[in-house]
């Protein structure tokens, strides 16, 4: 990700690389981006029961400026799709977004004039979570997932 | 030495060209589809004098996912997990409002049991509904305390339901005639040791915020709206008894086993946000003393109605019958046939009065659905209510009228 | 059950005495009264219903799609009376050519945006509405979703996103 790409894969790059990338999955800062039901399973797992504060993903950010990971969560509708575009260009780089849900994934059952099959039709996604809504455990199975897909980055070495 | 030279002579300026010396005009913002207030996407904009607000023009549609254009193309069974997704956070007492105007269309009678039962789960989701306010409402205002404390009364409640039909949330729980399945006693006992701390847990919430000089002083006095206005504006719901207004349909058009509980409708007085959180509080317990109640009476029985276009026979005979097979087949697959005509059939929701229009042209597929959603009617009057007011009032009168876009903007 | 069937056959009677002309059909179902009044005289009968009847509490205004028939759209109006206890339906044809209806917005202020939506989803005009504009759809929404000869899936509104940035942008 755009940090220079001159030097070649070797210990000390590989080095850097990995503490770059644990930096970065540790403090994942999610901005709230709730659309419609399974914003309430996403708040869920923000509560007292199923704390994602634990995996560092805890503080949600109300501006897209300050946050690095966007849970779209919820259907989106062709309607509010340019804001969500927007949001996404407002975000800061490295940014990820997690598709939570079948509404964002896939358009869910509302095969109608309005809804946007997909959230992937707006913006590129990185993690897709189905259920509906997911249970606030497979929410963060998707935050893990996300964090590994991190790990795997390559920001010195080539 | 030369005098200072100015810019402008002082002593040049007459009357007419004196510049003002505060410049005043109104200001349009924007509080955009995309804001951290927990209630989803709803835009307003704000004609602001400072920070007093002048008018403010909600936008909706951002939602809209044509659940009334869906309802038209399948049969009346498909339409149940699709009214769980409109008010999202209460999903039970949503099935309940459908069922109950199809049943009152086909003119069906629904077993005793099944009646205590769609009861009992419905004042629990009038407990998670009212939960889930209490601890936005809080967040919102920045008592963010009450907000992990009601979330962790909430979970109690969704594991009885993820027990008893399979899903915390969006559950599709009754059926037309009767409910999905019975309740076994790992609920039962799950909900007496609810029941058992769950007075004193609102007593907790009530130490914190009732008599908080923070919170009164956020909440007193702002968004009122008088009784009459609030009829005119077709308020419903604890908005509308804020008020002190007597409009529950619990009490006004009894239905299910309401009747033959013992429970109060509180009643604010002054019509603000203050008494409209009082409201939903004391609701609250008077939930609790029903599901009580309702724990102690319910009856043994069947759940579900034997009209056998609506039953699906038990499993086991649909293995060795062919008449039981045939059954499951036709009702499943092609559905039943709801006579001609037109009702419409409201049910008290946590959030308001959650109504079905409902045309049949004799057919298994709705001719016409239409979804009276108690947040779209309260979002006509967010005008009324919050102008003079600040604008870090706006949030608070979001949370007061308790708007859940999913059946807002259906 | 408080509405009985001699109630709602009273409210009727009620309603044609003071305007015969307007009401042009009637019928009961589960007690509650279905009055079918002319698209010119439902101000008068809204009127008679808010101000001497006591119904002060609109439910509902909706409007059903019958594409076969002469005059396609049947406006419903769902009124309740919370001291009677009562609810009243009404029902008004309007034809696709002449699609208008007088507003009842300034008789109860909560209407308003139920109006807003049955434009927005049949094109149904209110006449003398404050503000008659689209609101579930954006402004710029061409057709009227929950008329039948509407496809569910649209005229491709939901696939035009132009305003992505292009490649060469």
């Amino acid at each position: 990700m755009g940090l220079g790409r001159e030097f070649d894969s070797g210990v000390l790059t590989t080095t850097v690389d990995a503490a770059v990338n644990w930096a970065r999955k540790s403090a994942l800062w999610p901005m709230t981006f709730g659309l419609a039901c399974c914003a309430i399973e996403m708040i869920a797992t923000v509560a007292s029961r199923y704390d994602v504060d634990r995996f560092g993903a805890g503080v949600f950010r109300g501006s897209p400026r300050q946050s690095d990971l966007m849970i779209v969560a919820g259907t989106l509708t062709r309607k509010m799709a340019p804001v969500v575009r927007r949001i996404y260009d407002q975000m800061p780089e490295p940014r990820y977004v997690i598709a939570m849900g079948s509404c964002a994934t896939s358009g869910n059952v509302y095969n109608t004039y309005s809804v946007v099959q997909g959230v992937d039709q707006i913006v590129p996604v990185d993690v897709y979570i189905a259920g509906c809504p997911p249970r606030p455990e497979a929410l963060i199975d998707g935050i893990l997932m996300l964090q590994k897909k991190i790990m795997e980055q390559k920001v010195f070495a080539r | 030495m030369q005098a200072t030279e100015y810019l402008w002579d002082p002593e040049s300026v007459t009357e007419d060209e004196a510049l003002p010396l505060l410049r005043t005009e109104k200001l349009m913002l924007n509080m955009g589809p995309q804001h951290p207030a927990t209630h989803g996407v709803l835009q307003v904009i704000l004609e602001l004098e400072g920070e007093k607000i002048l008018k403010a023009t909600p936008h909706l549609g951002y939602l809209h996912r044509g659940t009334e254009k869906i309802a038209e193309q399948g049969s009346y069974q498909h339409v149940i997990p699709l009214t769980d997704r409109l008010d999202y956070v209460c999903a039970m007492a949503n099935n309940w409002a459908y069922v109950r105007a199809v049943e009152k269309l086909m003119q069906v009678q629904v077993p005793e049991r099944a009646e205590w039962l769609r009861t009992l789960v419905a004042e629990l989701a009038r407990i998670s509904g009212h939960l889930f306010w209490l601890g936005t409402q809080a967040l919102d205002i920045g008592a963010m305390t009450v907000f992990f404390y009601t979330f962790r009364e909430r979970e109690v409640i969704l594991d009885v339901f993820e027990r008893l039909c399979g899903a915390r949330l969006t559950n599709s729980y009754m059926r037309i005639g009767g409910v999905e399945r019975d309740i076994d006693d790992w609920c039962v006992d799950k909900l007496r040791n609810f029941l058992s701390t769950f007075q004193a847990r609102i007593d907790e919430y009530d130490t914190l915020l009732k008599e908080n000089r923070i919170w009164i002083r956020r909440t007193r006095d702002i968004a009122v709206i008088t009784a009459e206005d609030a009829v005119e504006y077709g308020l419903s719901g604890p908005t509308v008894r804020g008020s002190g207004v007597f409009y529950d349909l619990r009490k006004v058009e009894p239905y299910g086993v309401y009747e033959q509980l013992d429970f109060e409708v509180p009643l604010g007085k002054r019509g603000d946000t203050y008494d409209r959180y009082w409201v939903r509080v004391r609701e609250m317990e008077q939930s609790a003393h029903m599901v009580a109640q309702i724990l102690d009476h319910m009856p043994e029985g069947p759940i579900m109605t034997e009209d056998p276009k609506l039953k699906r026979p038990d499993k086991v005979l649909v293995n060795v019958s062919m008449e039981a097979m045939i059954q499951h087949f036709k009702v499943v697959c092609h559905g039943f046939d709801v006579p001609k005509g037109e009702v419409y059939c409201g049910t008290e929701c946590p959030k308001g009065e959650l109504g079905f229009y409902i045309v049949s042209d004799g057919t298994g597929t709705p001719y016409k659905l239409k979804i009276r959603a108690p947040s779209y009617v309260h979002l006509g009057a967010l005008d009324h209510m919050s102008r003079g007011y600040m604008i870090a009032d706006i949030v608070t009168v979001f949370g007061t009228y308790d708007v859940v876009m999913g059946e807002c903007d259906r | 059950m408080s509405q009985t069937e001699q109630g709602a056959m009273e409210l009727i009677e009620k309603v044609k005495t003071a305007f015969p002309d307007h009401v042009v059909g009637h019928k009961v179902f589960a007690g509650e009264p279905y009055i079918q009044v002319r698209r010119e005289g439902i101000r008068d009968v809204c009127r008679l219903l808010k101000d001497d009847l006591d119904y002060d509490y609109p439910v509902e205004v909706t409007a059903v799609d019958y594409p076969g028939d002469a005059e396609r759209f049947e406006v419903i109006h769902v009124l309740f009376s919370i001291r009677h206890r009562r609810r009243v339906v009404l029902k008004s044809r309007v034809p696709e050519d002449d699609c208008a209806i007088d507003t009842v917005a300034d008789i109860w202020r909560g209407t308003n945006f139920m109006e807003r939506e049955t434009y927005d989803m049949y094109g149904i005009t209110f006449t003398g509405h404050p503000d008659l504009r689209r609101i579930l759809m954006t402004d710029d929404f061409e057709g009227w979703p929950l008329r039948k000869d509407f496809p569910i899936e649209g005229r491709g509104w939901r696939e035009n996103y132009d305003f992505l940035p292009q490649i060469g942008d």
